[in-house]
């Protein structure tokens, strides 16, 4: 390829496409030895670390890996990695998805273990049918950070919200901004930006914790599944 | 924290999940509601109005698109 040819590629793929990143995968997935061994060393406890920090046990841990590697590997899920985001936050967020969907099928098994509940009157077949109705999710870790989101702004001031919005959405100028909230100053519109910012957080933290407390989800780990991770759940933007 | 960063993310992020929650165009807004957008845009929205606007907007987030356009445009 001449150096203008690969220029005018370059040139057309997002700034922040990870080159280097994406021939690693690349290889991961023509199955090279050595970058399966350089997968191992480096990306492997990436998602242990991950993990832990997610709440699972060493033990879950090293079996959650093992489903992420199976994903990635045999079910291809790794083609779904276009290099927009660093390949680590990719397999960060995958190894997230995969625990999430791990808790939620321990959470079933546990009564499938326990068929003779004395505390309950109901048909043990139709309580698991009902769960199996709900459980199964392509990527539970999405739909769950949609569910969150949704819910935080719904809580959030409106007026904080529409600032926010017309600021960084449909960049309107802060000084309008201050116009249209009467004369007020620049000051006040950043205040009511970060509100807006800070309450969506708070408020997605706190219904994820309510929702999956065995998930330890950090407001830096959700800004990367839902950022540079997202294709890990999502696949490949349009 | 850094709300522009933090947004920025998860708006893109709601885009894919929900494309009509960040303020995906819907076309023009219905007549009742597009004076009151336009009467705002325009800087004479007291602040029971602002109040109204924004939780309808909150509920409504498909008509951002005109608000913000409607703003750009008076501020020109």
């Amino acid at each position: 390829m001449s150096l203008q040819s690969a220029s005018n590629i370059t040139s057309a793929l997002p700034t922040s496409f990870h080159a280097v990143d994406y021939e690693f995968a690349q290889d991961l997935l023509d199955g090279d030895k050595a970058a399966w061994t350089r997968f191992d060393q480096e990306l492997k406890p990436a998602m242990l670390s991950k993990l832990a920090a997610a709440g699972a046990t060493n033990a879950d841990a090293h079996e959650v890996v093992g489903i992420v590697m199976e994903k990635l590997w045999a079910q291809k899920k790794l083609a779904a990695y276009t290099g927009s985001g660093p390949l680590i936050g990719f397999v960060r967020t995958m190894a997230a998805n995969a625990w999430l969907e791990y808790l939620r099928k321990h959470r079933r098994m546990v009564p499938a273990t326990n068929f003779a509940r004395e505390d309950s009157d109901a048909d043990p077949l139709e309580e698991l049918s009902k769960e199996e109705r709900a459980a199964p999710q392509e990527s539970p870790l999405a739909e769950l950070l949609r569910d969150a989101l949704l819910h935080a702004l719904s809580q959030t001031d409106a007026e904080a919200l529409l600032v926010m919005r017309l600021s960084l959405l449909q960049d309107v100028k802060q000084r309008d901004l201050c116009t249209l909230w009467g004369g007020c100053h620049e000051g006040t519109i950043s205040r009511k930006k970060n509100e807006a910012m800070e309450q969506i957080r708070d408020a997605t933290l706190a219904y994820l914790a309510k929702r999956e407390p065995s998930l330890q989800i950090s407001w830096q780990d959700l800004l990367e599944a839902c950022g540079e991770g997202a294709e890990a759940i999502l696949g490949p933007s349009e | 924290m850094n709300a522009e960063h933090d947004h920025s993310i998860l708006s893109n992020f709601l885009r894919r999940m929900v494309p009509d929650v960040e303020g995906h165009d819907m076309g023009d807004p219905p007549e009742d509601v597009a004076p009151r957008l336009d009467a705002f845009a325009a800087g004479k929205a007291d602040a029971k109005e602002r109040a109204a606007l924004a939780q309808l907007l909150k509920e409504h987030p498909e008509y951002l698109r005109y608000l913000g356009k409607a703003i750009r445009m008076k501020a020109a």
